[in-house]
This record gives C-alpha cells, structure tokens and sequence, in this order.
C-alpha cells in the first residue's frame, strides 16, 4: 500500500481538520436542507391531485393553479364520456374557505373537496370507500395531518367553515398544502351549501378515467378539441407537471430554495477553499520537496485533490445523518411532507463534488506556485 | 551509447551560463561554468552568498532548464530532455536540503517510503530498505516518530536516509550540516562519504562548514558567477608537500601553498622531451611530480662544457626567468616520463606579490643557485 500521504496530511492538525469539518458538513447539511425543502414543494403542490384517481383532468382554460381553477359546465360531460376510451367522468369542486378553530376561534384557510359521494374518485380504495359517510349534509372527513392552529379535527368534532356548520366524521391523510394548511372532503351538496357562489352545473375539475390500453395524450386532445373553448384537457402527468411548475417557478418558492442551494454549495466551496489554501501555503515546501524527488505535478496536484474529498466526503456522513434527524423534526412539527430519498443522496453527493472541484481548483492556483528550485 | 558512458562521468558541464530576469534585462549569475564530477567523487562547492552555487545545484538537480551551454547529468543531456523526462531524472538524484523539509505528517519511516515508492519495489522491500538505511543513520528506534518529535540532528538524518535511501549515483547536498552541532554534522559527512565509496556515488555538497573539508576530494570556490579554483584535496596535498620541501616555500603557510596548488595545471612530458629551452622567454613555474629531468647550462667559465644537474619528484625549476625577466638560462630535457604541475606567470607573480617574506626568500634561492 503508498504511503497515504492525503490522509495524513488530512488529520495532522486534528483542531483545524474538525474546524473544517463542521464548516463543511454545515454547507452539506444546507444542502440538504433546501434540496428537502425543494423536494417537499414539489410533493406538496400536488399533494391534492395526487391523491385523485384520473387518468386525464378536463379543466377550464382560466386554470392557472389549484388556488384559480375555474369552471366549466357540467352539462357536456356527455360529450365527454361518448368520446371513444373515456371509461368514467366525475365532477370534482374545490375552494378555500376560512375554518374557525372551535377553540381559538381564530379563522385559517381551509382547502374544501367536494365529491359525488357515490363516486370513486380517490385512489385510496378505502377513503372512496368512506365516502358514503360525508353523503350526509354538513358532514365532512378532515385531514389527519392539519397544521395544529385549525385545533382538534378528530371525528365528532364540530366547527365552522365559511360561518356553516361543519362536522368531523372521519380523517383522511394528505398533508398540508401551499393554499391551505389543511383540507376536507365533503359532499358536492354540504360544498354548495358552504359557498354559494358555487354551481353544482359548473365543477372545477372533471377527472377522466380511460380504458386499459388507451392513449392519454389522444384523448385529452379529443376532449380538447370537442370542449374548446369552455374547457381543455391534460393527462395526469402534463396537469401535475403545470401544477409543481407554478409553484416552483411561477411563484418564488423553488427560486428561493434553488438560490438556497446555490448560498450552500458557495458556502461549502469558499470554507473548503480556505482550508485546503490553508494546507498549501503551509506544506509549500513539502509540495516542492514532492516534485524535488521527482513526483509528477499531477501526483502533487492529486494530494490536494484527495484531502478536498477527504474533507467532503467525512462531512458529508454527519451531514447526511443529521439531515436525517432533521427531515423528521420538519415532518413532525412543520408537516412538511420532506423525505429523503436516493435521487436526494445523489444530487447532495454530485454538489458536494462540484463544490470540492471548485474548492480545489482554486487552491491549485496557489500549489502551481511551488518550485522545487525554491528548497535551495 | 550515452553521454555517459561516454565520458565516464556523473556530472558534466561545460561553459554553463545561467540568467535570470527579463531577456531584456537579463542578470547573469552563471559565467561559463565548467565542471565535471566522477563516480565516487566527493566535492564541496563554497563561495560567498549570491556566488551562484545554489543556481549551480539546481541546474545540476534538474530543477532549472539549462539556458546556455552544455550539461550531462547522469548521462543524459539536460536539455534534450522533456518535462517528463527531468522528472524522472530526479528520481535518481539524492537532494539534501539545509532545512530538512520532512513531511510533517508522515513517520520517518513513511517519509523514506516516500523516496522508494517511485521505485518498482514491493511492499517488502521498500519496507526492508527503509528499516535498513534509517537503522544504518541510527534511527531503527524512531523509525514511528514523526518530525515534531525527532531533534533537530534526527530529522536531518531522516532527511538524508530519504535522499540516499534509493542508492542514488548523484547526491546534491545544500548546508547538509548547517543546522547540526560538530558530532551529528560530523557523522552526516561520514554518511555521505561512506556512500560515495561503497556505491561510487558522487556527492557535491554546497558548504560554508569548514569543519568538514577534510573529508572532500575537492573543493570548488565559485565567486560572482566564476569558478576561481577547482582543488583536487589529494592534488593540493602533493604540490604542497612537493613545495614545502623546496627551501623558498617551506616556511608558507598551508592556505598560500593551497591557493598555488589551486593555480596549477597538470602537464605530462614524454621521455627526451624538452621542457624548457634556454633563450626562451619564461612563462611558467615547474614542480615534479613524477619522474625525472635533466638540466643542461652552459658553464660560466665561457668554453663548451655543459653542466648537467638531475632533478626528480618534488624538486622545481623554471622560477628564474619569471623573477628576473631575462630568457631561459637553461634547457631541461625529460628522462623519462615526466608528470609536472605548472604555473603561469601571472600567477606566479601574483602569489609573489603577496608575500615580501616569500620573494626574499626566493631571490635569496636564487642568490645561491646562481
């Protein structure tokens, strides 16, 4: 085995090393951090169609968005389902309403879904299976992971939405979102009752379920063709991709955790930059004495190289753990559905190369300076 | 074949120039250097600061290109040679530096394995020579020890079990023994010639340490760029103890009679051979070294009888016409063959002027000669 030469050098000064380490793990752990941040608004802008059972959504050409749906009419749903591969059409209304906490009294935005309860329209058999339970006026399912300022939302509960009586006979999981903190399920008939300005002829959503082995993308453009212009269709993945895109570009939050990343990775190559110029200027001589015995430059180059990644990849283990325990405090206080996952790991250990790259680059600048000729 | 096998030399350099600054404003700081150094070799190269003997050591290491002239370090010609190529040629060097310059991080064990890995070798035996030469320099007890921990004497040994530790044909020393005190600098030395002899290595060592000149075959001074004198020790030896046993030099201290060995130049004659010619102008100074001449002058009395004299080893001839001006008074003819050092006039008259005892002395020699 060499001699290794990156490693010693690594950990001769233990105090400056751990200094380091910490600097450097803290960047990593930011990383993480907004990269999880990233993820969680991703998961959470589409945390509502996510759980709907569709293999095209027929929507208003207004439709920005979950919070500016729009509506279309209700009354050529038959143009739709006669179109060759639509298997079933269900109407779906959504709307933000403010939710008194019976406790507080103090009112938040409450996401409000509303279903023919006769309709299976969720992909979790079991909740289309509860749904008989809302069928009932003013009875709603709450969502089991709501932001604690809505109060208690366990079944029996009784609240008010938009000043209508409201009770709780069930939960569901979905997670808070970006429009509400927390959601319902309720009938189309307790929904039209909770906003009036609400049509039962003109839903915000018709989900369409196709048959085994037809194309999304064709039908969605036949129902765009037959609909245009009152309404416009797109598969699961173009409506779910429109819907993160908004959130993530449109509105500043995926900048803001983009520009986060990009602090972070910045962060970590200047304090990597700054320990490895630390190593250089003070092994100088070493260097040259390496190039004296007649090391090639590329081997001296390399030493520096490896101590970057020594660095890096030391820190970037705590950094991975410590995100672990941190992913699950946000999950559990912030209901920020934030998961770590192998794409995660990557991308952090693909930055964490980038920046230890750059880390070391710069510091070469200073190592191509040594001249064995010097030692003399 | 190459260069060296050639010349049969380690090192050799001939009128050697070296600048540095801009080329339009270039300072010169090496002046024709000649120079050669033979296996087994141990020479010292001293001179004041900013002579250029560190420049020297670094065209010679193969640290610096080589701008002018012609320089064969280990039989390749150093400015034929790629990058690459000098880097590899390092390899086979064996660099001492004043200050030690250990890596810090690393065992003195780990740091002569440092040396050895850009040899072929297996783990086993870079492990056995590392143990074998830092055991040799006296280390096999601190062979785990990092330099932080090793004194100043230790370090330096380490420095030089690092240097020698691939057997190196060339050794360049910079102050090997300035930071040690008289035993340890003492012992460094003894290291250095020891492997000049086992291995016919050659070893150039740049030294102000007086105390370690008997132990070189030669002693180069370098000043403003120049090589003043190239001494052999065991040439300056003979010509001095040759001159000390001429009554006009016996009395001279050893550095005059060091600095006349210093301008002498080895002549051979064959047997029958005229040295010098009676008429002739004077232009040098001889002193036997080996064989024997005869010394054929006309006798005062005026008719044509010859007297002959018989002179051998040790014994000179040739001063009077360089003090007095006049033609050679005699014709010397070799016997057989004949080894002589000689010295030019200038030289001659130069070494007179700095010394009235030594002049008095010789007219007075040549008060009786006449």
């Amino acid at each position: 085995m060499k001699t290794p030469l990156s490693w010693r050098n690594a950990w001769h000064n233990k105090v400056r090393s751990l200094v380091a380490l910490c600097g450097i793990m803290f960047a990593i752990l930011l990383i993480f951090m907004e990269l999880g941040f990233y993820g969680a608004a991703r998961t959470n802008a589409i945390a509502v169609y996510d759980m709907l059972d569709f293999d095209v959504a027929v929507v208003s050409p207004e439709c920005m968005y979950l919070g500016q749906l729009g509506d279309f009419p209700r009354h050529r749903f038959e143009e739709i389902r006669s179109i060759d591969g639509v298997e079933s059409l269900s109407p779906l209304w959504l709307q933000v309403g403010r939710w008194r906490n019976s406790d507080t009294r103090e009112d938040w935005d409450m996401l409000a879904i509303a279903v023919e309860p006769s309709e299976r329209p969720f992909r979790d058999s079991a909740l289309n299976g509860r749904l008989p339970e809302v069928a009932m006026h003013d009875r709603a399912l709450s969502d089991a992971v709501s932001r604690s300022e809505y109060g208690i939302l366990t079944a029996g509960v009784g609240s008010e939405l938009v000043h209508h009586r409201i009770r709780i006979v069930g939960q569901f999981t979905m997670g808070a979102g970006f429009v509400a903190g927390s959601a319902i399920i309720t009938s189309r008939q307790t929904f039209l009752d909770v906003f009036q300005e609400a049509s039962h002829e003109r839903p915000n959503i018709g989900l369409v379920k196709i048959a085994p082995g037809a194309s999304p993308r064709k039908i969605a453009s036949e129902i765009t063709a037959q609909m245009s212009p009152v309404a416009t269709a797109l598969t699961r993945s173009d409506f779910l991709k429109n819907e993160q895109a908004f959130w993530l570009r449109v509105k500043p939050i995926g900048i803001m955790f983009q520009t986060g990343v990009l602090v972070a990775v910045v962060t970590g190559t200047v304090v990597l930059y700054q320990v490895l110029v630390a190593e250089v200027q003070t092994r100088l001589r070493e260097y040259s004495t390496l190039k004296a015995l007649g090391y090639h430059d590329r081997f001296v180059y390399s030493v520096v190289v490896r101590q970057g990644l020594i660095y890096s990849w030391l820190a970037f283990i705590p950094a991975f753990f410590l995100s672990l325990l941190l992913y699950l405090l946000v999950r559990m206080k912030a209901l920020v559905p934030i998961r770590m996952d192998i794409g995660r790991v990557g991308a952090v250990i693909l930055l964490t190369s980038i920046m230890c790259l750059c880390a070391t680059l710069l510091s070469l600048r200073k190592l191509k300076t040594s001249d064995p000729a010097d030692l003399f | 074949m190459s260069a060296e096998a050639a010349t049969g030399l380690t090192v050799s350099m001939k009128r050697v120039c070296h600048s540095y600054g801009s080329k339009e404003n270039p300072k010169q700081v090496l002046h024709d250097i000649d120079f050669d150094l033979m296996p087994g070799e141990v020479a010292i190269l001293t001179g004041p600061s900013g002579s250029g003997k560190t420049t020297l050591l670094t065209l010679i290491g193969a640290l610096r290109s080589v701008q002018e002239g012609e320089a064969v370090v280990l039989g390749r010609r150093l400015r034929e040679l790629t990058r690459a190529q000098l880097v590899r040629l390092r390899r086979e060097i064996g660099f001492i530096f004043q200050a030690h310059n250990l890596f810090e991080s690393l065992t003195a064990r780990e740091n002569v394995n440092m040396a050895i890995e850009l040899t072929n070798c297996d783990v086993h035996e870079r492990d056995r020579r590392c143990e074998a030469i830092l055991t040799r320099l006296g280390l096999s007890d601190r062979i785990g020890y990092k330099p932080n921990s090793l004194s100043g004497g230790e370090r330096q040994r380490v420095a030089i079990a690092r240097a020698l530790a691939n057997r190196p044909k060339l050794v360049l020393a910079d102050e090997p023994t300035a930071a040690l005190d008289k035993l340890s600098g003492r012992e460094v030395v003894d290291i250095l010639k020891t492997l000049a002899l086992e291995e016919q290595s050659s070893v150039l060592i740049v030294t102000h340490d007086t105390r370690i000149l008997d132990l070189a075959d030669r002693i180069i001074k370098l000043v403003d760029g120049r090589i003043v004198s190239d001494t052999s020790v065991k040439r300056a030896l003979l010509i001095a103890t040759s001159l000390q046993r001429c009554p006009i030099f016996a009395q001279q201290p050893i550095a005059m009679l060091t600095e006349f060995a210093a301008f002498m130049r080895r002549e051979s004659f064959d047997p029958g051979e005229d040295i010098i010619r009676e008429g002739e102008a004077g232009d040098k100074f001889y002193v036997i070294e080996s064989g024997s001449v005869e010394v054929l002058r006309e006798k005062t009395s005026g008719d044509s009888e010859v007297a002959r004299t018989t002179l051998g080893p040790g014994d000179f001839f040739g001063e009077v016409a360089l003090l007095t001006g006049a033609p050679r008074n005699a014709t010397v003819i070799a016997r057989d063959r004949v080894e002589a050092f000689t010295l030019a006039k200038e030289h001659f008259h130069e070494a007179l002027q700095r010394s009235k005892t030594l002049e008095e002395r010789l007219r007075t020699a040549l008060y009786y000669r006449s």
